[in-house]
C-alpha cells in the first residue's frame, strides 16, 4: 500500500471513530484527539546592502497539522507538512513539498509498544542511531518502518527498530535501496532493586547496534553493503555525584563525508558532575573519529540529511544573538574536546551575596580536531579514497582549535523587581572548519552582555539586552540592544537593533534593527515580527543549517489543542 | 511463555543484528578490468552527433502479451526513430525463468538484467511488457506500457552533451571493444560509463498469447555486460570535463557462449551516477 493511502486511512480512522466527538468533548469510550497547528510566514523585501535577495512571490510560508488520536493503548497520529513554497532558508536546505510526512499506528501494554509507520527513536546519547525532529533547523530524519519495545521485567528495556530514513519530500520509498535497522538494550539497576534507590545510588547500563543497508553499487570501490555501529554506555549517580559515558564503534564506512576512506570510526563521550548546596561542577569529554553515519553513502557533508546517528554537542550553548552566529558546529569525523563549568551561589544575606544570593558561573571548552597520520599507502596514491585514510592516537589532540570559550557569568536579584545578568566570554572559532568559509584566520572576540529585568508589578515587566561583541576578523565588532515589555499572561513586545559598527566594509556598518510584537491566548501563540535578519547560521545541539539574510514582515501562529 | 518468548526475540534479533555488517578487506579498489588501446580514433564533427535515445524494454518468452505489446511497439518506434533510438531487451522476471524441459528451458536471463529488473520494474510497481526510456522517469515513473514509449521519447532533450565512438576487434574468439567518450558539455554529477552486448536474431521459443511461437526471432537482447554491473568511471573521480576525451578498451571472451558473433553488437551508455539519466548512447554492430 503506498504511504500516502495508509496515512489517508489514518486520518480517516481518526475521525471516523471519534465521530468528531474528540475535539469538543473527550471521553474515554472515544478516546481523544489532540494536535498542533503552526503556520510561519514572511513578506520578503529585497536588501542588496544585506544581500536578501527578491523573493519572486513575495510571501512565503511553512505550515504543517499534526493530530493525535489516543485510546486507551491504541494510538494514531498523523502529520501533514505544506513546504511548498517555504521560507527561504528552507528552501535553501531543499526541505520543500507538500504531503502527509508522518503516519503511524501505535499499541502498548506493559510488556510490549508495537509501533508501525513513521516514528523517531534515540539510542542512549544517539552515537549510534537518533532519529529526531527539530523544526527550525528543518531536519526530520524519521523512520518509515516498525519498532518494538519490550519490558520484560521492570527495569529491563528492549527496542529493536527496523525502517527508511526521512529524506525531506522524497516519497519516493519503493526506489530505495538503503534502509536502518538495530536493537538496544537498557538494564536500570534501580528499577530493578529498589532498595539501591532507597540509599540515594542510581546506575543504568545500556547496549545498541544499529547496522544501515545500502546497495553496493560502485565502479570503482569495492563497498559494504551493511555498515554497523555499536555503542555501550553507562550512567552511575550517587547522591550528588553523578558519572556517565558511552564508547562507539562503527565499523568500514566509506562515504562522501569521511573521503570514501575504510577506517573504522569511534567516538567517547564521557561526563562527570557533583552538586552540593550553593556549588556545581561539570566535566565532559567527548572525541569522535569517522563517526558520520549516514544511511546513503553519496549524502554531502553540506547537509545533516539522512544522519542515522548523533553526537551530542557538550559545549555550553549561548542564546546571545551576537554569539550564535559563532555556534560550535559538531564534527563527527573528527573532533575531541572538553567542556567545564563551575557554578557557585554566593549566599543570600551576606554582603557579598545580597538579599538574595549571587549566582557565579564559570566555563570553559575547548574542541580540536583530531591528529591524523596519513597511512602510507594514502601517502604515496596522493588520495585517502580508496584507502585507511589515516591513523589517529585516541587522546591525542589535533593541531586545529576549533572552538574555544572562556566565559563568566554573574546574575543577581537586587529586589522583588531588578533583576540583573552580567556576562564575558572570549570565543575562538574556526570559520575555515567549522562553516566552511575561504578565511582561514581564527575568529577570536570579546563579548560582553547585561540583562536587565524590571518586574513593574505582577503583569507588567520590562527587560533591557544589551550586548557588545569586538572582533578583528570575520565581520569585525557588533553592538546589539534590546528592550522587552510584556503584560502577562498576553502580550509580549520588543524592539531591538544589531549594529555591525566594525565592519571593515563602511557599506557594511548596517543596522538589524527588529520590530516584534506577540499575543498569547490559552494555547495559541501570534507573533508579528519586520526586521532584518543578517547571514548566517543556524544551531541546535551542535546541528547547524545555513540561513540567508532576509528582509521583511512575518507572521507566525502556533496553537494545540 | 513469557520468558520464553523472550529469549526467542532476543536469539532472533541476534541474529538479524550481527549479521548486519560487512567487513571489506584490501585493497579496496576494484581490478581494473580495461586492457590497452590499440587503436586510433578518427576526429568526429560534433555538429554531426545527435543525442541518441536509450530505451529498455523489461520481456520474458514466457510472458503471452510481450510479442504484441513489446516486440511489435519497439520494433515500430525503432522504423520510426531510426539510429536515434538504441534498444536493449532484457529478458528477467518470474516469467523468464526457464523450464527444466522445452520448449521454454532456455536461460535468457543475465545478472545485469537481473539487476535493473529490480531496480527499475520491481521497485517501480510495474509488470511486463514494459519499458525505460533513458532511465529516466515520463509522469513520474520509470516502467511505461507502450502507449507512452513515444511521448517519453518526445520528452527527452536533445541537447547533446557527448558522442561515444566504438572500435571493435574480434579474433580467435576475443573481443576487444575500445571506447572513445568525448564531452562537449560540462556536467556537474558524476559519470559512468556502461559497456553492453546485445544479440539479434537469436531464434528459440516464445509465448505468444497461448500460443506458443517455435522458432521466434529475438532481437536486442542483452548478453552481457563487458565492465560489469556497476559499469566504470570514465577516469579516477567520476568527473568529466568539457571539450575531454575519455578512451577506455575492454575484452570479452566468446568460448563457451551460444552467441553468434555475426548477430552481435556493442552498446555504449554514459549515464548520470546521480539521477541515473542517460547521457548519450551509442550502437556498433561486430
Amino acid at each position: 500500500m503506498k504511504k500516502t493511502s495508509l496515512a489517508f486511512l489514518i486520518i480517516c480512522f481518526i475521525f471516523f471513530f471519534t465521530g468528531f466527538k474528540g475535539f469538543s468533548q473527550p471521553s474515554s469510550e472515544h478516546g481523544k484527539i489532540s494536535g498542533d497547528f503552526g503556520f510561519s510566514g514572511m513578506y520578503y523585501q529585497p536588501d542588496s546592502l544585506i544581500n536578501a535577495a527578491e523573493v519572486e512571490e513575495k510571501v512565503r510560508g511553512n505550515a504543517y497539522l499534526n493530530l493525535l488520536y489516543t485510546n486507551k493503548q491504541f494510538t494514531v497520529g498523523a502529520r501533514y507538512e505544506f513546504y511548498l513554497f517555504p521560507l527561504v532558508d528552507f528552501e535553501q536546505i531543499a526541505y520543500k513539498g507538500q504531503g502527509i510526512t508522518y503516519f503511524f499506528a501505535d499499541y502498548k501494554n506493559d510488556f510490549i509498544q508495537v509501533t508501525a509507520g513513521t516514528f523517531y527513536e534515540q539510542f542512549g546519547n544517539g552515537l549510534t542511531l537518533r532519529a529526531y525532529e527539530d523544526r527550525n533547523l528543518g531536519i526530520d530524519n524519521s523512520l518509515l518502518g516498525t519498532r518494538i519495545k519490550i519490558t520484560p521485567y521492570k527495569g529491563i528495556s528492549i527496542k529493536g527498530i527496523w525502517g527508511i530514513e526521512r529524506k525531506n519530500f522524497d516519497f519516493d520509498y519503493l526506489t530505495r535501496k538503503d534502509f536502518v535497522r538495530g536493537g538496544d538494550l537498557e538494564i536500570s539497576f534501580t528499577e530493578l532493586f529498589p532498595a539501591i534507590a532507597e540509599k540515594q545510588f542510581a546506575a543504568q547500563i545500556g547496549a545498541s547496534f544499529v547496522s544501515k543497508y545500502e546497495n553496493p553499487t560502485h565502479p570503482v570501490l569495492k563497498l559494504p553493503a551493511n555498515v554497523a555501529t555499536w555503542a555501550t554506555r553507562f550512567n552511575f549517580r550517587y547522591k550528588g555525584f553523578r558519572i556517565e559515558s558511552e564508547y562507539a564503534h562503527k565499523i568500514n564506512d566509506p562515504n562522501n563525508t569521511n573521503g570514501y576512506i575504510y577506517k573504522n570510526g569511534e567516538a567517547l563521550f564521557a561526563s562527570a558532575s557533583y552538586s552540593m548546596k550553593g556549588l556545581g561542577t561539570s566535566l565532559s569529554f567527548i572525541r569522535a573519529d569517522n563517526m558520520d553515519f549516514r544511511s546513503q553513502r553519496d549524502i554531502s557533508s553540506t547537509t545533516s540529511l539522512l544522519s542515522v546517528n548523533y553526537l551530542p554537542a557538550i559545549n555550553r550553548q549561548y542564546s546571545f544573538p551576537l554569539l550564535g552566529n559563532y555556534s560550535y558546529v559538531s564534527q563527527p569525523n573528527g573532533q575531541i574536546g572538553i567542556q567545564a563549568q563551575i557554578n557557585y551561589l554566593i549566599p543570600k544575606k551576606t554582603k557579598i551575596g545580597g538579599k538574595y544570593g549571587t549566582n557565579i558561573s564559570l566555563n570553559y571548552s575547548r574542541f580540536h580536531d583530531i591528529e591524523k597520520n596519513i597511512v602510507p599507502l594514502a601517502d604515496s596514491l596522493g588520495s585517502m579514497r580508496g584507502t585507511d585514510g589515516y591513523q589517529s592516537n585516541f587522546f591525542k589532540f589535533g593541531p586545529h582549535l576549533l572552538y574555544q570559550d572562556i566565559g563568566l557569568e554573574i546574575s543577581r536579584r537586587f529586589d522583588s523587581r531588578w533583576k540583573l545578568e552580567l556576562a564575558y566570554n572570549y570565543i575562538s572559532y574556526d570559520l575555515n572548519i567549522l562553516q566552511g568559509h575561504a578565511d582561514t584566520t581564527l575568529f577570536h572576540g570579546h563579548h560582553i552582555a547585561a540583562d536587565l529585568l524590571c518586574k513593574i508589578n505582577t503583569k507588567h515587566a520590562l527587560r533591557l539586552e544589551i550586548q557588545h561583541l569586538y572582533s578583528q576578523q570575520d565581520m569585525g565588532s557588533w553592538l546589539h540592544a534590546m528592550i522587552e515589555y510584556s503584560i502577562s499572561p498576553n502580550w509580549f513586545f520588543s524592539v531591538s537593533d544589531s549594529w555591525n559598527y566594525g565592519n571593515n566594509t563602511a557599506e557594511q556598518r548596517i543596522h538589524y534593527f527588529n520590530i516584534a510584537a506577540s499575543y498569547i491566548i490559552k494555547t495559541t501563540r501570534i507573533s508579528l515580527q519586520y526586521g532584518k535578519n543578517r547571514e548566517g547560521i543556524l544551531c541546535s545541539g551542535g546541528v547547524c543549517r545555513t540561513v540567508p539574510a532576509s528582509y521583511g514582515v512575518g507572521l507566525s501562529v502556533n496553537t494545540s489543542f | 511463555m513469557k520468558s520464553i518468548s523472550i529469549r526467542f526475540l532476543l536469539l532472533f534479533g541476534s541474529i538479524f543484528l550481527f549479521f548486519g555488517c560487512d567487513k571489506i578487506e584490501g585493497p579496496y579498489f576494484k581490478e581494473d578490468d580495461t586492457v590497452n588501446t590499440t587503436v586510433e580514433f578518427p576526429e568526429v564533427n560534433p555538429d554531426t552527433l545527435i543525442r541518441k535515445i536509450l530505451i529498455e524494454e523489461y520481456t520474458a518468452q514466457q510472458c503471452q502479451n510481450c510479442p504484441t505489446q513489446g516486440h511489435i511497439p519497439l520494433a515500430q518506434l525503432l522504423e520510426t526513430y531510426g539510429n536515434k533510438l538504441v534498444a536493449i531487451c532484457i529478458h528477467a522476471g518470474s516469467l523468464a525463468r526457464p523450464d527444466l524441459i522445452p520448449p521454454f528451458d532456455y536461460d535468457f536471463r543475465t545478472e545485469l538484467g537481473d539487476v535493473l529488473y529490480n531496480d527499475y520494474v520491481i521497485a517501480g510497481g510495474s509488470g511486463i511488457p514494459c519499458a525505460v526510456v533513458n532511465r529516466t522517469r515520463y509522469n513520474n515513473v520509470f516502467p511505461l506500457a507502450n502507449s507512452n514509449w513515444e511521448a517519453a521519447i518526445q520528452n527527452i532533450d536533445t541537447q547533446l552533451y557527448a558522442g561515444i565512438q566504438i572500435i571493435n576487434e574480434y579474433d580467435n574468439n576475443i573481443l576487444t571493444t575500445h571506447l572513445k567518450s568525448t564531452f562537449y558539455k560540462n556536467y556537474s554529477n558524476k559519470v559512468i560509463l556502461s559497456v553492453i552486448l546485445i544479440e539479434d536474431s537469436f531464434v528459440s521459443p516464445q509465448l505468444d498469447g497461448s500460443t506458443t511461437i517455435e522458432n521466434y526471432t529475438h532481437n536486442h537482447v542483452l548478453r552481457t555486460s563487458l565492465n560489469g554491473i556497476q559499469g566504470s568511471y570514465l577516469n579516477g573521480n567520476g568527473f568529466v570535463a568539457k571539450d575531454s576525451s575519455y578512451v577506455k578498451s575492454y575484452q570479452l571472451n566468446f568460448t563457451d557462449h551460444d552467441w553468434t558473433k555475426g548477430n552481435c553488437s556493442i552498446i555504449a551508455i554514459l549515464y548520470d551516477e546521480t539521477t541515473q539519466e542517460v547521457l548519450q548512447t551509442e550502437i556498433s554492430p561486430l
